[in-house]
C-alpha cells in the first residue's frame, strides 16, 4: 500500500513536470494574473493528484488541462461576475470590424510576435479565448477542447474561428497604431 | 466564399477526408477564400510564437511541497481509519483509568474544599464501640499516640468515611466552650491557601466554612484539621490540651 502510493507519487510528477509549464501557460492566459495563475496552478495539481486513480491513462495533458479549465470557468468566474468578460451573446465581439481582405497579414505577423500577440489575446473575451488557448497554443483536438469545456463540438469550432478573427483585428489595430503597418494598406 | 468556421476547421485539419477534397477544389477557383485561410494559418502561426517559456521551477517546487502534506494527510487518514476502533479503546482505557486514580490518589485541595469532603461522608458510619475507653483508643489511634484525651474534653461524635478518594476520620469535641471538630484526610497530600500560626510552628491557618481552622501533619504526613467557632488562639489551646 506504502510503496502503491510511492510509485502512483512517482507516476504523477514524471508526467505533470512535463506539462507544468503548459498547465502554467494556460492559467496564466486564463486569469491574466501571476498570483491567480500560481494559485489555480496548484490546487488544479492538488485536485489531479488526487483523482489519479481515476485517470484512464490516455491523455494526461489534456486531463490537466480539463481539471484546470474546470477549476477556472467555476471558482474563478464566479468570483469575477461582477466586471464583464464577454460571453457569446455579446453581438459586438463576433465578427472583426472592417474587411480582412484588406489587412496585410504576412506583412503584420512577421512583425508581431510573442508580448504583443499575449497582449492581444488576453484582450479577447473569455469563452473564445480559452477555445483558442487550448487549440492553438496547447495543440488539443475539437473534440478535447469540447471535452474540457463541455460544449458541443461545433460550439467549439464557431469559438475557435470568431477567437482568431477577434485576435487579427486587435493585432491590426495594434499595428496600425505602431506604425508596422499603414491603414488599409494592401499586400 | 466558403463558410469561415469551415475554413478555420480545414486549418486546424479538423474536417473529414472527403470534405477537405472537396473544400481543395472549391478554393482553386475562390481567391477571397484562399486569402482568408493564408489569414487563418498565418493566425495560428502568431499564437505558436506564444512559447510556454514561464519561469515555473519555484511554484514546481511548492507544487511538491504541497503534494508531500496531501501523502502525509493521508497516510493520517489512512491509520486513523484503519486503527480507529483501537484508538477509540485506547482513549476509553485513559479515561478510565484517569478517573480511577483521580478518585484514589492524594491530591491536594484548598482550605474551603475540606468542609465539602465531611459534607460528603455520606454515608457516614460511627465505628461500633465495645467499651468505655474505645473512643479514646480510636482518638489515638486516628491523630497520634501523642493525643490524649483530658477528662474536660467530652468526645460527643465520631464519624468515619471509607469512599475512595475522599476518606476521612472525624471527632467533634466539647471542652464546655463549644465543640470544635477534628478532622484527619486521609487522601489529601497538601492543602493550599493556609499560612503559618504565628504563636506555634507547627500549625497552619486557615478556613473551613468561615470558621477559624488550625492545620498540622500527623507523624506520618496525614493532614489533620481542628475548626470551630473559636479564636486561633482557642483552638490552639485545645489541641495543647489533647496533646499533653
Amino acid at each position: 500500500m506504502l510503496f502503491g502510493r510511492r510509485n502512483q507519487r512517482e507516476a504523477f510528477e514524471r508526467q505533470a513536470e512535463k506539462v507544468f509549464p503548459s498547465l502554467l501557460g494556460t492559467a496564466l492566459r486564463l486569469t491574466r494574473s501571476r498570483e491567480e495563475a500560481e494559485d489555480l496552478t496548484m490546487e488544479a495539481m492538488v485536485r489531479a493528484y488526487e483523482a489519479f486513480e481515476r485517470f484512464d491513462g490516455s491523455n494526461f495533458k489534456a486531463w490537466m488541462l480539463r481539471i484546470i479549465t474546470n477549476l477556472y470557468i467555476n471558482r474563478y468566474r464566479q468570483k469575477q461576475r461582477g466586471p464583464h468578460l464577454g460571453s457569446l451573446e455579446d453581438e459586438n465581439v463576433l465578427e472583426p470590424v472592417g474587411s480582412e481582405e484588406e489587412i496585410p497579414d504576412r506583412i503584420l505577423f512577421d512583425n508581431i510576435v510573442g508580448a504583443e500577440v499575449e497582449r492581444a489575446l488576453s484582450q479577447v473575451p473569455e469563452d473564445f479565448r480559452i477555445a483558442v488557448v487550448l487549440s492553438d497554443i496547447e495543440e488539443l483536438s475539437y473534440q478535447e477542447i469540447a471535452d474540457i469545456t463541455d460544449v458541443p463540438i461545433g460550439t467549439v469550432r464557431s469559438r475557435i474561428a470568431r477567437g482568431r478573427s477577434i485576435l487579427r483585428r486587435l493585432l491590426a489595430e495594434y499595428a496600425v497604431k505602431e506604425g508596422i503597418i499603414k491603414q488599409g494598406a494592401k499586400e | 466564399m466558403i463558410d469561415r468556421t469551415e475554413l478555420h476547421a480545414l486549418a486546424d485539419n479538423e474536417l473529414p477526408p472527403e470534405r477537405i477534397a472537396e473544400l481543395k477544389s472549391q478554393l482553386d477557383q475562390d481567391p477571397a477564400s484562399l486569402a482568408e485561410l493564408e489569414a487563418i494559418h498565418a493566425t495560428k502561426r502568431c499564437l505558436r510564437s506564444c512559447e510556454n517559456d514561464f519561469d515555473a521551477s519555484m511554484l514546481w517546487v511548492e507544487c511538491r511541497e504541497r503534494l508531500d502534506e496531501v501523502d502525509r494527510t493521508k497516510r493520517i487518514e489512512s491509520f486513523v481509519g484503519r486503527y480507529a476502533w483501537g484508538i477509540c479503546g485506547l482513549f476509553f482505557v485513559a479515561i478510565a483509568l484517569g478517573g480511577f486514580f483521580n478518585r484514589s490518589l492524594p491530591r491536594s485541595a484548598d482550605s474551603n474544599q475540606v468542609a465539602g469532603y465531611v459534607a460528603n461522608m455520606a454515608p457516614i458510619s460511627r465505628p461500633a464501640i465495645t467499651d468505655a475507653g474505645a473512643d479514646d483508643r480510636m482518638f489515638r489511634q486516628v491523630l497520634g499516640e501523642s493525643f490524649n484525651r483530658p477528662q474536660q474534653v467530652r468526645i460527643t461524635d465520631i464519624g468515619v468515611s471509607d469512599e475512595p478518594g475522599r476518606r476521612v476520620s472525624m471527632f467533634r469535641c466539647d471542652d464546655g466552650y463549644g465543640p470544635v471538630v477534628v478532622l484527619a484526610l486521609h487522601d489529601i497530600q497538601q492543602v493550599t491557601g493556609l499560612y503559618e500560626y504565628d504563636k506555634d510552628s507547627r500549625y497552619k491557618c486557615g478556613e473551613v466554612s468561615g470558621a477559624p481552622a488550625l492545620f498540622w501533619n500527623r507523624a506520618d504526613g496525614v493532614i489533620c484539621v481542628a475548626f470551630g467557632n473559636r479564636a486561633y488562639g482557642e483552638i490552639h489551646r485545645m489541641l495543647t490540651l489533647l496533646s499533653q
